[in-house]
C-alpha cells in the first residue's frame, strides 16, 4: 500500500494553493465493522444507559449559600447558589422579600418575591468565565518605567514607555506583592513630584490651566483620582476606595511633612452624575439629590406617566409593580420618541421629538393654568408661586428689599435647623421671602419654614396673581409679580399650537394628558437616565414637576416625579448630629484620630474630611474645567470653583469600567490618559478599561469573598449583608483586602504604621465591625447589631429592613404630611430660581432649550420671548461650531424664529438622533459578553457564528426605521457606519491613516425596526468597546474573532464603540457654586459642588450622527442579511405573514 | 496533453467507505453478492496482525472499486483534464468531512501531486461527480499552467479583516471563469457562476451579459487578485465595465475600510484639503478617491470650509 491515512494527512499540509478552497482533513472510521448479529445480547453490554442518569442528576448539588447578586441594577437580589465538588453550577431566586421585618416588626409587601433575574442566574459564566482576571498584571512599558526609577515623563519618555499607546503594550503577571509595591512606590513617586511649588510648576507646564491648582494645596495627593464604582453596591469594598482616599492625607503628611491641619487625601471621583444617572434639575426643584420611591409604590398610582423610560425592560427584578398598574386598574401614559415594549402596555402613546420633553410638559402646564385647573390650595402651601419676583433683577422679592430694618425670622428652633442641620452661617445667606398678602393688601414676609400649615398659622392668603409696586427699604419703587403671575407671561410662548410643532407631537394628545394629570389622583411621572443624558435634562426634570406641583401629586403614595437610574443611595446610611456620621464614618474617619476599639460606637468615630469630591466629567472633558474664550469677556471661566479639578495624574478605582464606559472613551484614551502617570483597576473581569490601563488587581466575585460585604439600593427597603460561599477560583482576594494591602504595603515603604491601622479590620477580615460602626450611625440603621442580622433575626440571614418612615418608601412624605420644609433655599418646590448664574444663563424660569448638538436648529437656543429671561450669549456668533462656545451661547428666540434656523451639523447631513438605553439583558457593561446573554441581546446571536465577520457569537446592533436605512441604501442586517461631527470624534485630530482610527471608528449592524421614528436611531448603551487587541485579533485571528490575545479581552464590535460618536460636554447648569440644596449623606445642606448631588452629567445622547453602509449584511458580505428571506422581517414580510400581522390568516365562516 | 495520464491513488478510508456505500447500495437493490463475496474475502483479514490487517484490506477495497467501477469517472476526468505535459503524476483522492472541505490542491511542496478530497456520498451519483471533478481539476489546470501565473504561495494573501471578502471575491471569478471556459456547461450551472461574482462585487444584474463574456476567457492570476483586492480594477479589466468605477464597490485608499458607494474621485476637494490627505498617505492622488467620511475630517483637518 502506497497511501496511508497519515502519509495522506501530510500531503494536503495546509499552505497550498487552493487551501483557500479546501480546510481542514478529517479522516473516516473504519467502515466495515464485525457483523453486529455476532453479538448475543447486545442490551446486555450496548448501549450504555449512564447517560440517564447524568442526565437526571444534573439538578443534583452538594451545598448551597446565598449571596447578593450587586451591579449597579439598583435591585441588590438575594441569590442562592448551588455547588457540585466545590464549583457553582446554577443560582436560584431566594425568595425571602416576605420574611425579613426591621426591629419593630414591619415588614415590605410579599408582592416583592421573587427577586432576581437572568444576570444572577447566568452569574456563574462570568466567574468561570475566559477573560475572568486571574492574577495580578503590570503593563510591559509602565514596569520599564517604575524600574528605571519613574523618570519625569515628557513626549518621547511617554511614547519610550508607551504611555501614549497603552493598547499595543503587553502585561506581564506579577505577584500580589510585586504588584502591590510597584503601585505603591509609584504613589510615592507621584506624590511627590507634583507636590509643593516645584509640583505646581511642573503642572502649570504641563498645560493645565491655573485655576487647576485653586483645589492643590501643594499636595501630589490631589492629582490622585479614587473612585469605588457605584460605593452602594459594596459599602466596605467599593466606598472603601474612597476611605483609602482618606488614608492619603497620611502620605501627604510624610510627602511634604506637614501635619494634620495642612495634609491632604486624594479626590473622591463620582459616580451617580457622572453616569449621567442622576436627574440633574431635580436639587434645583427640592434641594435634594434625587427623589425615588420605593418600586413597590408603582402599584399605588392611577395614572402613571412614563417619560424617557422603559419599565418593561428595565428594573428587571422588580418591574412587574408597574405592570400591576394595568391589573389595579391605573392608566398608563408613555411619552418616547419610539413606540417601545413599555409603550405597548400604555393606554396612549404620546410620540415626541427627542430632547424636546421640556416644551412638552411646559404646553400641558400652560393648560392647567389656562383652564385653572390646579389645586389652589397646594400651589399656595408647597410652592413658590405666591412668591414675588422683582422684575427689574429677576431675584426673588427679599424681605429685607420692602421691610426697613428687617430681621430674618428665627429659624434656630424651627426645623430647618433641629431636623435638618441649617448652620447659622447657611441662615445667613438664605434670605426671607415676599408675598402679596391679599387680606392685609400689602407684602408679607415668610420664611423657608412657613411651609404647609405653619404658611396657614400665619393667616396669610397669598395671591397667585397681578402686579404690584412695591417701594424699597432703601428707596424707590420695584414692579414685582407672584411667580404664578410671570408663569401665565412665561408659557405665552407654549401655546398648543407651537407646543405641537416643537415636539412632532398630535395636540389632542397633549390636551389628553393634561386632562388626565388634572383629574386623575394619585398620578406618578416616572422619568428613565435616558431623559438624564441629554445637555439640557436640567430643563427637563425641572418641567416634570410644574405638573405635579399645580395638581399637589407630590408627597403622597402614588405620585411624585422619580428616577432611579443607579444605585447611588449612600444617603440612607443617613448621618446627623443625633445618631452620628452616617456614610461619611467608614470612608471619612480620621486617619490621624482612628478608633481601633473593636467594640467602638459608630457614633464615636471621628469623621473628618481630608478627601475633596470631583466631577469625573472633568476628566472626561479633556482634564479641564469649561473655559471659554468669549468675545464679550474675553477668558471666562463657567466651572464653579468647588466644583473645580484638579490635573489627573493617577487613576484607581474598583468595580468600574471606567474608560470603556466614558463617552468620547477614544479621545481619553488617545489624547487625555497619556497625561496620566498610573492606571490601576480593581476588577474581577479583563474589561475595555483594563485594555488601557497599567495595573490590574483581580478582585474576588460576590460568591467568592471572604469577608462580610453590606449594600443597599434606593427602588427597595432592604439592608443586605452577605459573604461568598465557595473557594476563590483564582488568584484572587476581596475588595477590601485589596485596598487594605495597599495601605499596608504603602505603610510599609513609607514607615507610616497608621496607614495598615486604618485598615485594621480589614486585614483580620472582620469587616463586619466596619459595618456595625455604620448602623450605629446611621438614622435608618441605629439599633441593627450586625451579628443578629448575619444569624437571621430578622427573618432571612443577612437581611433587614431599612428604617424609613413609611413602607412604601413615599419621597416628601413629611414635607407634606408635617410641613417640613423642602431642601430649598425658599423652603418650598421651585418653578424658579434666581441664582445669579441661572439668570445669566437664561434659565431662571423652566424654559426648553435646543441641544448644542442633537438639533435641527439653532444649538443651544432658548425658545422663548418672555422679556423677563435676559440670557448673556457673551458676544459669541451665532454660527461659531465649536464645542465651548456652543455650550455657553444663551441666544433666547421665540419658537416662530428658531424653526427657521438650522444647525449646520444638520446642514451636512448629521441627520440622525442616537439614544442609547439600557439593555435588558445587562447591567450597563456586566454580562455583556457573558455568552448566554449575547445570544440574546441582539439579533445576530450565532453560537456557531456562521458569519466570521462577528465579533462574538453575537455583536451590538443599531435600530434605523426602515424608509431611513432604504433612503441611506442600507438593507437590513448591513454593517453600516455611524459617525459623528468630524470636527473632534471619534477623537480630536482622527488622522484616518492612523491605526488607531480604524479602532475607533463604530461599525455595526443595523436592524429595521418600525418602532423608530424617521430620524431616530437606537443602540443600547455601554457594550465592550473595540480595543487595539481585539481588532489585532479580530483581523488576524484564524475565526475572525475580536478576542484580544494575551489578555483575552472580547470585544462586542468589530471596530469603534458606542463612544465613538459621544463626547465629554460641561453644561454651565451643573457647576453653579450658588445653589443651595441637601447634602447627601446628613442631615444638612451646602452651597454648590457635592459629588453626585450637584456636578456635570455625562450626556451621551447630545449627539448627531450620519450612517453609511459598510458591508452587505449577508454571509462574508455577499448578498442579503439570510433572515430577510424568510417572510418575516420587516420590509420583507411574506403575503402570509402579512396576512398574520393583520389578523387574517384564519377566517372563520359562518 | 501527449504525456501519460497521471496515477489515481486512494486514501484507504475513503477507499473502504465509498466501497462500503456501493455494495450496500446494490444490497438495497437486491443485488447482495457482491456484499456477501465482499464479506467473505473480509473475514480472514481480522485474523491477520494489525500491521498486515490495513495493507490487506486496501488491497481488497482497490479490487472491489475496479470490479465495481468506482474508479471509472475519476480516471476519465484525470483523462479528459488539460496537464500540462508532465506536470501532475499522481492524483490522491482522499475523504472531506463536510462540503466546504472538498475540492483539488496541489501538494505543498512537490506541485505534481494532486490532492482531491472529496466526500464518499459524492461516488453515489456519478454525473454530478463528473461534473465536480472536472471543475475541481479545472483548478488544477489553471495553477500548473504559465499563462495563469501562479507562483506557488498563498493565492490571497493575508489581509486582516477583508481576507475573507477578497477571497471570496477570487473564489467567485475563479470558479466562474473556470466553468465557463468549459464546453457542454448547463445553462443554470453558468448563470449561477456570475450570478455569484456580481453578489460577491456588488454589482446590478444588468451588467451578467458583460460579466460573464469577460468570465468565459482565461484570466491570469495577478488580474484575479488585484480585482478581488480592489473591485475598482475589475471595472478596468471588465470590457462591460469600462469607464465605470462605480459599478463594483470599493474600499477607501485612505482608511482602507470598506466604502458604500464607492470612492468618487476628489479633483473637487480644496487643495490645502488635498494637501492633508497627501501628508498622511503619500502617493495619493484625487483620482484615487476618498471615502465620504474621509472627505470630512480631511476637510476639517485641512482647516478649510468646503
Amino acid at each position: 500500500m502506497s497511501v496511508t491515512r497519515r502519509s495522506f494527512l501530510e500531503m494536503c499540509g495546509i499552505g497550498g494553493s487552493t487551501a483557500l478552497l479546501l480546510s481542514g482533513c478529517r479522516g473516516g472510521s473504519r467502515a466495515l465493522k464485525p457483523d453486529i448479529t455476532t453479538i448475543a445480547n447486545p442490551l446486555a453490554s450496548y448501549p450504555s444507559r449512564e447517560w440517564e442518569g447524568q442526565y437526571l442528576d444534573q439538578y443534583r448539588y452538594d451545598s448551597s449559600f446565598t449571596w447578593v447578586c450587586s451591579p449597579n441594577c439598583t435591585h441588590e437580589c438575594r441569590m442562592r447558589a448551588f455547588t457540585r465538588n466545590g464549583v457553582m453550577i446554577r443560582a436560584e431566586q431566594n425568595y425571602d422579600s416576605d420574611k425579613v421585618t426591621d426591629l419593630y416588626g414591619n415588614k415590605a409587601s410579599a408582592a416583592w418575591n421573587p427577586r432576581g433575574c437572568a444576570n444572577g442566574l447566568t452569574f456563574q459564566r462570568r466567574v468561570y468565565g475566559p477573560n475572568r482576571l486571574r492574577h495580578p498584571i503590570v503593563r510591559k512599558g509602565w514596569k520599564q518605567w517604575a524600574d528605571d526609577g519613574f523618570p519625569e515623563l515628557d513626549d518621547a519618555s511617554r511614547t519610550k514607555y508607551k504611555f501614549d499607546d497603552r493598547g499595543n503594550d503587553d502585561f506581564v503577571q506579577a505577584s500580589w506583592d510585586d504588584a502591590l509595591t510597584y503601585a505603591a512606590k509609584a504613589m510615592v513617586a507621584i506624590a511627590t513630584r507634583y507636590s509643593g511649588e516645584e509640583g505646581k510648576k511642573r503642572l502649570l507646564a504641563q498645560g493645565y490651566a491655573p485655576e487647576m491648582l485653586e483645589h492643590h494645596g501643594g499636595a501630589g495627593t490631589r492629582t490622585f483620582k479614587h473612585r469605588g464604582g457605584m460605593g452602594v453596591t459594596g459599602i466596605i469594598g467599593k466606598y472603601g476606595m474612597y476611605r483609602f482616599a482618606q488614608m492619603l492625607a497620611l502620605l501627604d503628611a510624610k510627602v511634604r511633612n506637614v501635619g494634620k491641619e495642612e495634609a491632604k487625601g486624594g479626590r473622591i471621583w463620582s459616580n451617580y452624575t457622572w453616569h449621567g444617572d442622576q436627574a440633574p434639575g431635580y436639587p434645583f426643584v427640592h434641594g435634594l439629590q434625587a427623589s425615588d420611591n420605593d418600586l413597590s409604590d408603582l402599584r399605588a398610582t392611577k395614572l402613571h406617566v412614563h417619560l424617557g423610560k422603559n419599565l418593561i425592560e428595565n428594573k428587571r427584578a422588580d418591574n412587574h409593580f408597574f405592570t400591576e398598574c394595568m391589573e389595579r386598574g391605573a392608566k398608563i401614559v408613555m411619552i418616547t420618541p419610539e413606540y417601545s415594549a413599555a409603550g405597548t402596555k400604555a393606554d396612549y402613546w404620546i410620540p415626541i421629538r427627542p430632547n424636546t420633553d421640556a416644551a412638552l410638559l411646559l404646553g400641558v402646564t400652560r393648560i392647567l393654568i389656562d383652564e385653572k385647573l390646579y389645586d389652589e390650595a397646594f400651589v399656595k402651601r408647597f410652592t413658590d408661586f405666591p412668591l414675588l419676583v422683582r422684575t427689574d433683577t429677576l431675584e426673588r422679592l427679599k424681605a429685607e428689599d420692602v421691610f426697613k430694618d428687617y430681621k430674618p425670622a428665627d429659624l434656630s428652633k424651627r426645623l430647618s435647623t433641629t431636623v435638618y442641620g441649617l448652620t447659622p452661617e447657611q441662615r445667613a445667606k438664605l434670605p426671607d421671602y415676599v408675598v402679596w398678602d391679599k387680606n392685609t393688601k400689602g407684602p408679607r414676609a415668610i420664611s423657608r419654614d412657613d411651609v404647609g400649615d405653619a404658611y396657614q398659622a400665619l393667616g396669610i392668603d397669598a395671591v397667585l396673581e397681578g402686579k404690584f409696586n412695591v417701594k424699597l427699604a432703601k428707596g424707590g419703587t420695584v414692579e414685582v409679580m407672584p411667580l404664578f403671575e410671570m408663569y401665565k407671561i412665561h408659557l405665552k410662548d407654549y401655546d398648543i399650537d407651537s407646543v405641537a410643532e416643537i415636539c412632532q407631537t398630535p395636540k389632542d394628545m397633549i390636551r389628553q394628558l393634561a386632562k388626565d394629570l388634572a383629574t386623575i389622583k394619585p398620578a406618578a411621572i416616572h422619568i428613565g437616565e435616558g431623559l438624564n443624558h441629554w445637555f439640557h435634562a436640567t430643563e427637563t426634570n425641572r418641567a416634570t414637576y410644574l405638573p405635579l406641583m399645580l395638581t399637589g401629586n407630590i408627597g403622597k403614595p402614588g405620585t411624585g416625579s422619580h428616577t432611579w437610574a443607579g444605585n447611588y443611595k449612600a444617603g440612607i446610611l443617613q448621618g446627623s448630629h443625633e445618631v452620628g456620621p452616617g456614610i461619611k464614618g467608614w470612608f471619612n474617619e480620621d486617619p490621624f484620630e482612628l478608633n481601633l476599639d473593636e467594640n467602638a460606637n459608630g457614633k464615636d468615630i471621628h469623621a473628618h474630611a481630608y478627601t475633596q469630591d470631583e466631577e469625573v466629567g472633568y476628566w472626561n472633558y479633556g482634564d479641564q474645567p469649561l473655559i471659554v474664550d468669549t468675545p464679550k469677556h474675553g477668558r471666562k471661566v463657567f466651572t464653579g470653583k468647588s466644583h473645580m479639578p484638579t490635573p489627573t495624574k493617577l487613576m484607581w478605582f474598583t468595580n468600574v469600567n471606567l474608560i470603556n464606559n466614558a463617552k468620547w472613551a477614544y479621545e481619553m484614551i488617545k489624547n487625555v490618559d497619556p497625561k496620566v502617570e498610573l492606571i490601576m483597576s480593581n476588577d474581577i473581569e479583563h474589561n475595555g478599561t483594563i485594555e488601557y490601563s497599567d495595573i490590574a488587581l483581580p478582585a474576588s466575585s460576590w460568591v467568592e469573598t471572604e469577608t462580610y460585604e453590606l449594600t443597599m439600593a434606593c427602588s427597595n427597603p432592604w439592608f443586605q449583608i452577605w459573604k461568598g460561599g465557595m473557594k476563590k477560583v483564582y488568584d484572587t482576594r476581596d475588595d477590601a483586602l485589596i485596598l487594605a494591602s495597599m495601605a499596608k504595603k504603602l505603610g510599609e515603604i513609607t514607615g507610616e504604621s497608621r496607614m495598615a491601622d486604618m485598615w485594621k479590620f480589614a486585614l483580620e477580615k472582620k469587616t463586619e465591625v466596619y459595618i456595625q460602626r455604620l448602623f450605629d450611625g446611621s438614622n435608618t440603621a441605629r439599633g441593627y447589631k450586625v451579628k443578629d442580622v448575619i444569624e437571621g433575626k430578622y427573618g432571612e440571614p443577612g437581611a433587614c429592613l431599612v428604617m424609613f418612615r413609611t413602607y412604601p418608601r413615599v419621597p416628601f412624605y413629611e414635607q407634606i404630611v408635617e410641613s417640613h420644609p423642602f431642601f430649598t433655599p425658599t423652603g418650598r418646590l421651585q418653578a424658579y430660581n434666581d441664582e445669579p448664574e441661572v439668570i445669566e444663563y437664561g434659565e431662571n424660569f423652566i424654559v426648553h432649550r435646543e441641544g448644542p448638538e442633537a438639533t435641527p436648529y439653532l444649538p443651544n437656543v432658548i425658545v422663548s420671548s418672555n422679556k423677563y429671561i435676559r440670557p448673556e450669549d457673551y458676544g459669541i456668533p451665532e454660527g461659531h461650531m465649536g464645542a465651548g462656545e456652543r455650550q455657553v451661547r444663551n441666544i433666547k428666540l421665540p419658537w416662530k424664529k428658531v424653526k427657521e434656523t438650522q444647525n449646520p451639523l444638520w446642514k451636512s447631513g448629521y441627520q440622525f438622533f442616537c439614544l442609547t438605553p439600557k439593555s435588558r439583558h445587562s447591567t450597563h457593561s456586566s454580562w455583556q459578553v457573558v455568552d448566554w446573554h449575547l445570544l440574546w441581546n441582539n439579533q445576530f446571536g450565532d453560537p456557531y457564528r456562521t458569519d466570521k465577520r462577528s465579533p462574538g457569537i453575537g455583536e451590538h446592533m443599531l435600530h434605523i426605521n426602515p424608509q431611513a436605512a432604504k433612503d441611506l441604501g442600507i438593507e437590513d442586517g448591513d454593517y453600516v457606519y455611524v459617525d459623528a461631527n468630524p470636527a473632534d470624534r471619534p477623537y480630536t485630530g482622527a488622522k484616518p491613516s492612523d491605526p488607531f482610527y480604524k479602532v475607533s471608528r463604530l461599525m455595526l449592524r443595523v436592524r429595521y425596526n418600525h418602532a423608530y421614528p424617521y430620524n431616530v436611531l437606537m443602540m443600547k448603551h455601554a457594550p465592550w468597546i473595540a480595543s487595539d487587541r481585539s481588532v489585532k485579533a479580530h483581523e488576524t485571528r484564524a475565526d475572525g474573532q475580536a478576542i484580544a490575545a494575551g489578555t483575552n479581552y472580547p470585544s462586542n464590535f468589530r471596530y469603534g464603540s458606542q463612544q465613538s460618536i459621544t463626547r465629554g460636554w460641561a453644561m454651565p447648569m451643573h457647576q453653579l457654586d450658588s445653589l443651595f440644596h441637601k447634602a447627601k449623606g446628613k442631615m444638612g445642606f451646602l452651597f454648590g459642588y457635592e459629588a453626585d448631588n450637584h456636578g456635570i452629567n455625562t450626556v451621551p445622547k447630545e449627539t448627531l450622527v450620519k450612517v453609511t453602509k459598510a458591508e452587505n449584511g449577508g454571509l462574508g458580505g455577499v448578498g442579503k442579511w439570510d433572515p430577510t428571506r424568510t417572510g418575516i422581517t420587516p420590509e420583507a414580510e411574506s403575503d402570509s405573514f402579512m396576512a398574520y400581522l393583520k389578523g387574517n390568516l384564519t377566517k372563520v365562516e359562518g | 496533453m501527449g504525456a501519460a495520464a497521471p496515477r489515481l491513488q486512494w486514501e484507504p478510508e475513503l477507499l473502504s467507505r465509498i466501497v462500503a456505500d456501493e455494495l450496500e447500495r446494490l444490497a438495497a437493490r437486491s443485488e447482495r453478492g457482491p456484499l456477501t463475496r465482499y464479506r467473505a474475502a473480509a473475514e480472514p483479514l481480522y485474523a491477520l496482525p494489525p500491521s498486515d490487517r490495513e495493507a490487506a484490506f486496501y488491497e481488497l477495497d482497490l479490487g472491489t472499486v475496479a470490479m465495481l467501477e468506482l474508479d471509472r469517472v475519476p480516471l476519465a476526468e484525470i483523462e479528459r483534464a488539460k496537464w500540462h505535459p508532465k506536470s501532475i503524476h499522481e492524483v490522491l483522492i482522499g475523504p472531506a468531512a463536510v462540503a466546504r472541505e472538498e475540492g483539488a490542491d496541489l501538494t505543498p511542496h512537490q506541485r505534481t501531486r494532486v490532492v482531491m478530497r472529496l466526500r464518499p456520498s459524492r461516488f453515489g451519483d456519478r454525473e454530478n461527480l463528473a461534473a465536480f471533478l472536472a471543475h475541481e481539476l479545472g483548478h488544477i489546470s489553471d495553477l500548473i499552467a504559465p499563462e495563469f501565473g501562479y507562483s506557488g504561495d498563498r493565492l490571497v494573501p493575508t489581509a486582516g479583516s477583508s481576507e475573507h471578502l477578497v477571497r471570496d471575491r477570487y473564489r467567485a471569478m475563479w470558479c466562474a471563469s473556470i466553468d465557463l471556459r468549459r464546453k457542454r456547461i448547463p445553462a443554470p450551472v453558468r448563470e449561477e457562476r456570475v450570478r455569484a461574482v456580481l453578489k460577491a462585487f456588488g454589482i446590478d444584474d444588468r451588467d451578467a451579459a458583460s460579466v460573464g463574456r469577460w468570465l468565459s476567457d482565461p484570466i491570469p492570476h495577478a488580474t484575479l487578485l488585484s480585482c478581488a483586492e480592489n473591485p475598482r480594477h475589475l471595472a478596468e479589466v471588465c470590457p462591460g465595465l469600462r469607464g465605470r468605477p462605480d459599478a463594483a464597490r470599493t474600499r477607501c485608499p485612505i482608511c482602507k475600510l470598506p466604502a458604500f458607494p464607492a470612492c468618487p474621485p476628489a479633483d473637487d476637494l480644496h487643495q490645502a484639503v488635498q494637501s492633508a490627505i497627501r501628508a498622511d498617505v503619500p502617493g495619493w492622488s484625487p483620482s484615487d478617491g476618498t471615502c465620504q467620511r474621509c472627505r470630512e475630517i480631511y476637510i476639517v483637518l485641512g482647516g478649510v470650509s468646503q
